[in-house]
């Protein structure tokens, strides 16, 4: 009963009065829903004390001075865009030329960009940026093999094992959606439909929708997604919890910025995200709520007090 | 020129909007009304401090990652027990089916269902119950998506029902 309750998250929308018809007739054979719809209104009545605002307000701006503004705004140089442009034109055409086969298909990205391209069998890969992904054609509904280095979403038809092999383990999929993302060390892999296997370091995890896996530094740590794509696909990364120099290395994928993280920083959790449009904005958005005080140099160059 | 946090009456106004629903949230996640208070208010100081740095748009984003910085630091791992203030007891009537739902007993074994929620769970629950925010505001504030709001909060109800449910057997 439970299990039937969850999907769809049918109580949250009957709790919003946001259900079709259909699924109201389907509720309506549910127990206990009067006794749960009383519990919660009373629930609604709660309260918790009330608090002097003005009283806080007054102390609040008693108990510290504004600081000066710290940063000079410059968004990112159209210079730099229009480089990465030609880099990642260049790194694809010599890239396929090397391997001296029409049949092997390279695709690359350069910095900031993302790319969408799609396999022979109609399944969609979307690329990250400084991210690589090859693939033989031949034969590609036999044989749905790839390699990736950096970040990849996929979204895969349905059909032979499809597998991603990356540095650090291979990616096989049992069922739809998943994203990869693989750094230096790092390799994370969340599952948004389906199943994916993961082969790692000897090990074999499987993910179910919903589900991802990190292995950094020989350790394989799972955790629950709460998204229903990843966010950099939208044009922003997000973070909850990550060391503040995992945030960096994913900030430098998108900006041409010369930065390097005093240590005593390093290890400060950050719960946020940061926009891949600009460059001065996404450094507000990590560093001011963290309360580090830093400038930006119109060479993009950012310097630590 | 566009509004800026550092004038007075802009970040009176912040203040006036955001400390009691921010209050609120880490009283959800912590369970300590005055330590909530206290991290709240500390927040609200530190970002006064970086009004000039702050996009007036994202103000309540920042403020909310400090607070929940201040909260990781400083809490993690205590238990939670939630108190809340409620409406009188109903009169004794046995006619009425819903009476054992409104009695203190029953009120206090909620109290503690709600505490014992996984914090996210807890949190977007409470957020929609007591502070009337809707699904989306949630999802934006916790920056994840409203489907995940409307699981957390599905999963909140189950737990609900399930004890309802038991505390009715009890009794009968």
């Amino acid at each position: 009963m439970s299990e039937n309750l969850e999907n769809n998250n049918l109580l949250a929308r009957w709790l919003n009065n946001d259900l079709s018809e259909e699924e109201r007739e389907q509720l309506a054979k549910t127990q206990g829903l009067d006794d749960l719809k009383a519990v919660v209104d009373d629930i609604s009545t709660w309260k918790l004390p009330a608090v002097d605002i003005e009283k806080g307000l007054e102390e609040a701006r008693k108990s510290a001075v504004p600081e000066k503004k710290s940063t000079i705004s410059i968004s990112m140089r159209p210079l730099m865009r229009y480089a990465a442009a030609i880099i990642f034109l260049a790194v694809a055409y010599f890239g396929g030329k090397q391997l001296f086969d029409p049949q092997n298909i390279l695709v690359e990205t350069g910095l900031s960009q993302h790319t969408v391209h799609e396999l022979p069998d109609g399944s969609l890969v979307t690329l990250g940026p400084q991210s690589r992904l090859e693939y033989k054609k031949k034969n590609w509904e036999e044989n749905r093999a790839t390699n990736l280095i950096g970040q990849g979403f996929f979204d895969v038809e349905k059909g032979s094992t499809f597998a991603v092999a990356t540095n650090l383990g291979t990616i096989t999929v049992l069922g739809t959606e998943f994203d990869i993302l693989e750094a230096g060390n790092k390799l994370a892999v969340n599952c948004f439909e389906g199943r994916v296997q993961v082969s790692v370091a000897g090990k074999q995890e499987i993910l179910s929708a919903l589900q991802g896996l990190i292995f950094n530094q020989g350790e394989i740590k799972r955790d629950s997604i709460t998204i229903n794509r990843p966010t950099w696909l939208s044009g922003r990364s997000t973070f909850s919890n990550a060391a503040l120099s995992n945030v960096i290395i994913e900030l430098k994928r998108y900006y041409d910025v010369d930065m390097t993280l005093p240590n005593q920083y390093t290890s400060l959790p950050f719960s946020g995200s940061f926009q891949h449009n600009d460059l001065a904005a996404a450094l507000r958005s990590i560093l001011v709520p963290l309360e580090i005080t830093y400038s930006l140099s119109a060479e993009g160059k950012v310097v630590f007090d | 020129m566009e509004k800026s946090l550092c004038e007075e009456e802009v970040y009176n106004r912040v203040y006036r909007q955001n400390f009691e629903k921010l209050r609120n949230l880490i009283y959800y996640k912590c369970g300590d009304l005055d330590e909530a208070g206290d991290i709240a208010q500390e927040s609200f100081i530190r970002l006064w401090a970086k009004c000039a740095d702050v996009i007036l748009e994202q103000v309540s984003g920042y403020v909310y990652t400090i607070a929940n910085r201040l909260f990781l630091s400083k809490m993690r791992s205590n238990k939670v027990a939630l108190k809340f203030e409620k409406s009188q007891e109903l009169q004794h009537n046995t006619e009425d089916p819903l009476f054992l739902l409104r009695t203190d007993e029953f009120r206090s074994q909620i109290e503690t269902a709600i505490s014992e929620l996984p914090e996210g769970q807890r949190e977007a629950f409470m957020l929609n119950r007591i502070d009337k925010y809707t699904y989306k505001e949630i999802a934006e504030m916790l920056e994840i998506s409203q489907t995940a709001v409307e699981k957390r909060i599905t999963k909140a109800l189950i737990k609900l029902r399930d004890k309802i449910e038991e505390f009715r057997d009890y009794k009968i």
